[in-house]
C-alpha cells in the first residue's frame, strides 16, 4: 500500500507543480499582445519590419509614473497606447483592447507622464480583465462581458474604472478651466446644479457652504464603501459603488435610501432618516449624472500642483453686474444655497422629518410675517433649535444655521429686498 | 577509421560504479546498499539529517491512529514555510508605503508570487491549526506524562510562538485585515493589569505601556510593520527553532511514549525505522504538500484593500485563532478576555503534566475510562475554545451582532438588550462564594457515591430550583432555561466530577486542579448570567476599572 502512495503521491505532486507553474506561464494578457505583434506584423509590407515586430518580447509592460505616484500596467493588453510597441500612439484597430487612444488627448497627456489609471481610474497595477477594475458602459456591454471574462468588480477595489460622462470628473481634478473647455458638459451642467438647487446650503465643498451636511468634496466623494449602508438601494452587489451611491440621491428617495431609525427599532435614541430633499420633480436622469460626475471630482488625489491648470476666479457679489438690487438677491439666495429648504426661489419648503407641520417655510407666503429687521435677524442667528411634530419623535435633521458670517452688508441688504419682492402680502392670502 | 568505442555498462554495472567511486564514497557513508539490518541502522545513524531518529522504534509508536503525523507535520508546515517565507522576502519591503504594493507585485507580476503567498498563508493557518491537534493527541495519549513533562512545557511554549508567528505575519500585507486584526489584538496589550494604559490598577500610559512596546507608537504604524516584520522573519522563527531543537531532543532521551512494554514482547517489539518510520513520515509530508498545492493553486491568499486607519471595518475579526478570545470580550472585560485568560491557558497547560498524580495510568492509549478527569476537563477546554471560535469566526457580523451564515449582514438588528451590574457587596459575595464553596464543595460527600443516583437527584434538584426561581421571581421560561443548563453543567462538572475523581489528590494538586476546573467553569457561568440576566459585571470596582 505504502508503495502504491508513494508512487501516487508523487506523481500527483508532480502535475500539481506542473499546474502550478503553467498557470504563472500562461498569463490572460498574453494572447493579447500575441495577438497585437501579430496584427501590427500584418500591416507592415517590409519583412524586415514584420521580423522587429514579431520577434518583439512577451512580457508585463508597465509605465511609472514618479510624479503621480503610480504604475500603471494597462498597456500590457493595451498595447495600442504603448508608447514603444506603438511609437505613433495611432493605428488602424477598432476594437479594444487593441486600439489607440481615441481623439488627441494623447498629444497633450503623454502616457508615460500620465499613464492610464490617472483618467480613467481602475487598478493599473493589475494583469487581469476582472482585477483590473473595468467598468460596462451599459447592461449590454455587461451581459457581453459576463459572457466573455466572467464579469464582475475587482474585489477590495474601490476605484473601478469610470466610463461615459463620469469620465469628465477626472478632468476636473486639474482643470480649474475645466468650464471653457470642450466635452466636460456633464460635469459643468453639475457644477452649475449644484449652486442652482441650493446644495450648499447645507453641503460644503472643500469646506465652502453650509454646515448642516457633510462636505461632498472632502467626504462624499472620498468615502470608503463600507462606510456605505446599501442595503436600502436595492442595488445588486456588483453595483454597489460610490458612485452609484451618489447617483441614486438624486434618482430616489432619500428618505427610501437612508431611512435612519425614526422608530428607535435598532438604536437607544431615534434617528430621523436622511435630511435630503425629494429632488426627483426637479431633476432629470441627466442632471443627476451630471451632479454625481462633478462630486466625483471632489475624489482627492495625489497630484502635484504642476499638474494643475488654473482657472478663472470664481464670480463675487462685487464683480457681478446686476440690473437690480432684487435680482442681485436671487443670486445671493442661490449663491448661498437657500433653495436647498426654501426651494427654488423661494417657492416651496422642503420637507424635514419629525419638524412641526412637516415642512420648512416657504417664504413666499412667510416672509410678510416679517419687518425687515426682524427678517433680518431670523437670517443672521438662524434657527439651530427646531421644533418637533412628535416630541418622542428623533431631532429634525434639518435646521437654519445663522449666516451672519457669511451674508452681510450689501448682500444681506440685496437678499432682503429680493425676498421682500417675492413675498405674498397677507391681504393677498385671502380664502 | 572507426574508433572503438568501450562497451556501454549495464544499469546495475552503472550504478556500483557511481556508488563505488570516490566522489560518492566521500559525501555518502557506507558503500554499496545491501539491505541488512546493519546498513538499515546505517542509514539513520549515519544521516544528520535522519540521526535525531532512533535505529530502530517500538511498533505501537507507528500505528497512523496514535500519532496521526501531527508532530513532524507541524515541524514539516515549518519548513514549507521557511522556504516560501525566504522567499517572499526577496520581494517585500516593509514599509507602508511599499508593502501593500509589493503584495499586489507578488499577485499580478512575479513568477509564482501568488502561487507562493497562497502556500505560505494556507501553511501558516495549517500549522496553528495542527500545532493545536498535535498538543491535543499528546495529551489525550497521557504522552505528557513523567519523563516527559517538561518537554510538555517546551511545547506549550512552541505552540504560543506558533501564534504568535502567526499574528506577526498577519500584519506584513498590510491591508484592511491586516491593519485591524492586528488593531484588535495588539488592544488586549493595553488592558493588561498594572502595565496597560486601560488595565486594572494601570500605572503606565498610552505612551509607555505595553501595547506601545508592541506597536512602537500608540497606533498600528510604520513603526509596527517593521517591528512585526523583524518578530516574525527573524527572532520568532530563530527562538522557535531553538525550542525545537530542544523538543526534539527531549523526545529521544525521554524515550517515546507508548504502554508499558510486557517483558515478553521486548525484542520483537521493535522494527527497524528505516524504512518503516521514514516512509510513513514521507507520505504524511506528501500527502500534506499535496493537499497544499492544490488549495493554494485554486484558492488565492486574501488580500483586502490597503489598509487605512481611519476606516475600521465592521465588524474587525482578530485572525481566527483569536476570535474566541474576542468572542469572550461580549462576556469580560478585555484585560481578562485577551490578557488573564490566555495567561491562565498558557500556564495551565504547561502545569498539567505536574498536576496530574498518577505516572503511568492511561499512556500510550487514548483510553477515556482510565483518566476521565483529564480527558473530560481537556475535551471541556477544546470544546469551548473551538466552539467560541466558531461562534466569532462564522456567526457574528456588524456590531458583533449574531448573524446565521445565511442572513445578510445588511440587515439591521436590535441592540442588545441593556445591562446592569449587582452592588459591589452583593457581587464580591457571589465571585467569594462561588469560590470558597466551589473549593469545599467536592471535598464533602465521599468519591464512592451512586453516580447515576446524583445525576438524577441534581436534575430533579436543579430542575425543582429553576422552577420555583421561575414562579417566585417572574422569569422568562429562557431564563429559567438558562439556569438549568449552567446549573446542572456546574453540579456535573463542578462538583460531581472532582468528587469523583479528585478525592485522592494531595491538597496542593487539589487546590491548583481545583482552581483550574473553577475558573473554567467560571467562564461559562459568566456566560450564562449574562445571557439569561443581562449582567454586565458580577463584581466591579470602578475606581481601579476592576470589573468581573
Amino acid at each position: 500500500m505504502y508503495r502504491k502512495l508513494f508512487f501516487w503521491g508523487n506523481v500527483v505532486l508532480f502535475v500539481l507543480l506542473i499546474l502550478a507553474i503553467a498557470k504563472d506561464t500562461f498569463r490572460p494578457w498574453m494572447p493579447y499582445q500575441r495577438a497585437y505583434r501579430r496584427m501590427q506584423a500584418a500591416a507592415e509590407a517590409a519583412p524586415e519590419a514584420r521580423r522587429i515586430i514579431l520577434g518583439r518580447p512577451i512580457q508585463i509592460k508597465q509605465t511609472i509614473l514618479t510624479d503621480l505616484g503610480e504604475v500603471d500596467r494597462c498597456i500590457t493588453c493595451h498595447q495600442g497606447m504603448d508608447p514603444i510597441a506603438t511609437p505613433t500612439l495611432a493605428n488602424a484597430f477598432t476594437d479594444n483592447p487593441h486600439k489607440a487612444h481615441p481623439s488627441d488627448f494623447l498629444k497633450n497627456h503623454p502616457p508615460e507622464t500620465f499613464g492610464c489609471v490617472t483618467c480613467h481610474r481602475g487598478q493599473g497595477l493589475s494583469t487581469t480583465f476582472i482585477d483590473a477594475g473595468h467598468t460596462p458602459r451599459d447592461e449590454a456591454q455587461k451581459a457581453a462581458w459576463k459572457k466573455k471574462h466572467g464579469w464582475e468588480p475587482a474585489d477590495h477595489w474601490e476605484y473601478p474604472m469610470l466610463t461615459g460622462p463620469y469620465l469628465q470628473a477626472s478632468c476636473v481634478k486639474c482643470h480649474g478651466d475645466f468650464e471653457s473647455l470642450h466635452g466636460l458638459e456633464a460635469a459643468v451642467r453639475g457644477k452649475r446644479l449644484l449652486r442652482a438647487h441650493g446644495c450648499m446650503g447645507c453641503h460644503q465643498w472643500r469646506g465652502e457652504g453650509g454646515p448642516v451636511s457633510v462636505d461632498l468634496a472632502e467626504e462624499t466623494a472620498n468615502k470608503p464603501l463600507s462606510r456605505i449602508d446599501f442595503s436600502n438601494t436595492g442595488l445588486d452587489p456588483e453595483d454597489r459603488t460610490l458612485l452609484n451611491w451618489i447617483r441614486l440621491h438624486f434618482v430616489k428617495d432619500p428618505w427610501a435610501l437612508v431611512p435612519g431609525d425614526p422608530a428607535a427599532k435598532y438604536n437607544a435614541e431615534p434617528i430621523a432618516p436622511s435630511g435630503m430633499p425629494d429632488f426627483r420633480d426637479e431633476l432629470s436622469e441627466e442632471d443627476a449624472a451630471a451632479l454625481t460626475t462633478y462630486i466625483l471630482s471632489g475624489q482627492s488625489a495625489n497630484i502635484p500642483h504642476t499638474y494643475h491648470v488654473s482657472g478663472p476666479k470664481e464670480p463675487t457679489f462685487q464683480s457681478l453686474r446686476f440690473g437690480s438690487r432684487a435680482q442681485a438677491g436671487k443670486w445671493v439666495y442661490d449663491q448661498y444655497g437657500c433653495a436647498g429648504c426654501h426651494g427654488l426661489n423661494g417657492k416651496g419648503g422642503r420637507r424635514n422629518f419629525n419638524y412641526t407641520g412637516g415642512l420648512e417655510p416657504a417664504l413666499v407666503k412667510s416672509v410678510a410675517t416679517f419687518t425687515r429687521e426682524e427678517l433680518r435677524e431670523k437670517i443672521e442667528d438662524g434657527v439651530m433649535v427646531v421644533t418637533k411634530e412628535d416630541p418622542q419623535g428623533p431631532t429634525p435633521p434639518l435646521y437654519m444655521p445663522p449666516w451672519k458670517d457669511k451674508i452681510k452688508g450689501e448682500e444681506m441688504e440685496a437678499l432682503l429686498d429680493y425676498l421682500f419682492s417675492i413675498g405674498e402680502k397677507q391681504e393677498e392670502w385671502g380664502g | 577509421m572507426k574508433l572503438p568505442l568501450p562497451p556501454l555498462p549495464s544499469a546495475e554495472e552503472l550504478r556500483k560504479k557511481i556508488i563505488d567511486s570516490q566522489i560518492w564514497r566521500s559525501m555518502f557513508r557506507g558503500g554499496l546498499w545491501k539491505d541488512t539490518p546493519r546498513d538499515r541502522a546505517q542509514h539513520i545513524l549515519g544521516n544528520v539529517w535522519l540521526h535525531l531518529h532512533p535505529s530502530r522504534v517500538r511498533k505501537h509508536g507507528l500505528k497512523w491512529t496514535y500519532t496521526f503525523g501531527l508532530g513532524g507535520l507541524s515541524f514539516f508546515l515549518f519548513l514549507v514555510l521557511t522556504v516560501t517565507g525566504v522567499l517572499l522576502m526577496f520581494y517585500y519591503r516593509p514599509t507602508v508605503e511599499l508593502a501593500y504594493r509589493d503584495m499586489k507585485d507578488l499577485e499580478y507580476a512575479v513568477s509564482m508570487g501568488s502561487f507562493l503567498r497562497a502556500m505560505h498563508r494556507w501553511s501558516a493557518h495549517a500549522m496553528v491549526l495542527i500545532v493545536i491537534l498535535h498538543m491535543a493527541r499528546v495529551f489525550m495519549t497521557g504522552s505528557y506524562k513523567s519523563p516527559r513533562e517538561f518537554n510538555w512545557s517546551v511545547g506549550v511554549v512552541l505552540l504560543t510562538l506558533t501564534l504568535l508567528l502567526s499574528f506577526t505575519g498577519y500584519l506584513l500585507p498590510w491591508d484592511q485585515l491586516a491593519l485591524w486584526a492586528v488593531t484588535v489584538g495588539t488592544n488586549m496589550g493595553a488592558a493588561t493589569p498594572l502595565l496597560g494604559a486601560e488595565g486594572p490598577f494601570a500605572i503606565l500610559g498610552r505612551g509607555n505601556d505595553v501595547r506601545f512596546v508592541l506597536l512602537g507608537g500608540k497606533a498600528v504604524g510604520a513603526n509596527t510593520l517593521l517591528r512585526f516584520y523583524v518578530l516574525h522573519c527573524v527572532a520568532l522563527p530563530l527562538i522557535a527553532g531553538a525550542l525545537m531543537i530542544v523538543h526534539f531532543w527531549r523526545i529521544r532521551k525521554d524515550t517515546f511514549s507508548g504502554p508499558v512494554i510486557k517483558p515478553e514482547q521486548l525484542p520483537h517489539d521493535k522494527v527497524d525505522t528505516w524504512p518503516h518510520l521514514i516512509v510513513r513520515e514521507y507520505i504524511a509530508a506528501l500527502l500534506c504538500m499535496v493537499v497544499l498545492s492544490a488549495w493554494s493553486l485554486w484558492i488565492k491568499a486574501p488580500l483586502e484593500e490597503i489598509a487605512n486607519p481611519t476606516v475600521t471595518p465592521n465588524p474587525s475579526k482578530a485572525p481566527w485563532y483569536f476570535t474566541g478570545l474576542q468572542e469572550l470580550l461580549v462576556y469580560f472585560d478585555p484585560w481578562i478576555a485577551g490578557v488573564v485568560l490566555p495567561t491562565l491557558i498558557i500556564i495551565g497547560l504547561m502545569a498539567i503534566p505536574y498536576l496530574d498524580p498518577d505516572k503511568n495510568r492511561g499512556v500510550g492509549s487514548y483510553a477515556f475510562k482510565e483518566r476521565p478527569f483529564a480527558q473530560t476537563f481537556f475535551g471541556l477546554g477544546m470544546a469551548m475554545w473551538f466552539i467560541l471560535i466558531a461562534i466569532g469566526s462564522f456567526l457574528r457580523g456588524p456590531n458583533w451582532d449574531i448573524y446565521w451564515p445565511w442572513e445578510s449582514w445588511s440587515v439591521h438588528k436590535p441592540p442588545p438588550p441593556a445591562t446592569w451590574s449587582p452592588p459591589l457587596v452583593w457581587g464580591a459575595l457571589c465571585v467569594g462564594a462561588y469560590f470558597a464553596l466551589g473549593m469545599i464543595l467536592p471535598r464533602l460527600g465521599k468519591p464512592d457515591f451512586d453516580w447515576k443516583k446524583a445525576l438524577r437527584n441534581g436534575a430533579a434538584a436543579v430542575v425543582g430550583a429553576s422552577t420555583v426561581l421561575k414562579l417566585a421571581a417572574d422569569l422568562r421560561w429562557a431564563q429559567a432555561g438558562w439556569l438549568i443548563f449552567f446549573g446542572y453543567l456546574y453540579y456535573v462538572l463542578g462538583i460531581l466530577v472532582p468528587r469523583k475523581h479528585l478525592a485522592n489528590l494531595d491538597k496542593v494538586r487539589y487546590a491548583v486542579t481545583m482552581m483550574l476546573v473553577l475558573l473554567t467553569l467560571g467562564v461559562l457561568m459568566k456566560m450564562g448570567v449574562r445571557l439569561g440576566f443581562a449582567i454586565k459585571y458580577v463584581l466591579t470596582i470602578p475606581q481601579f476599572s476592576l470589573n468581573i
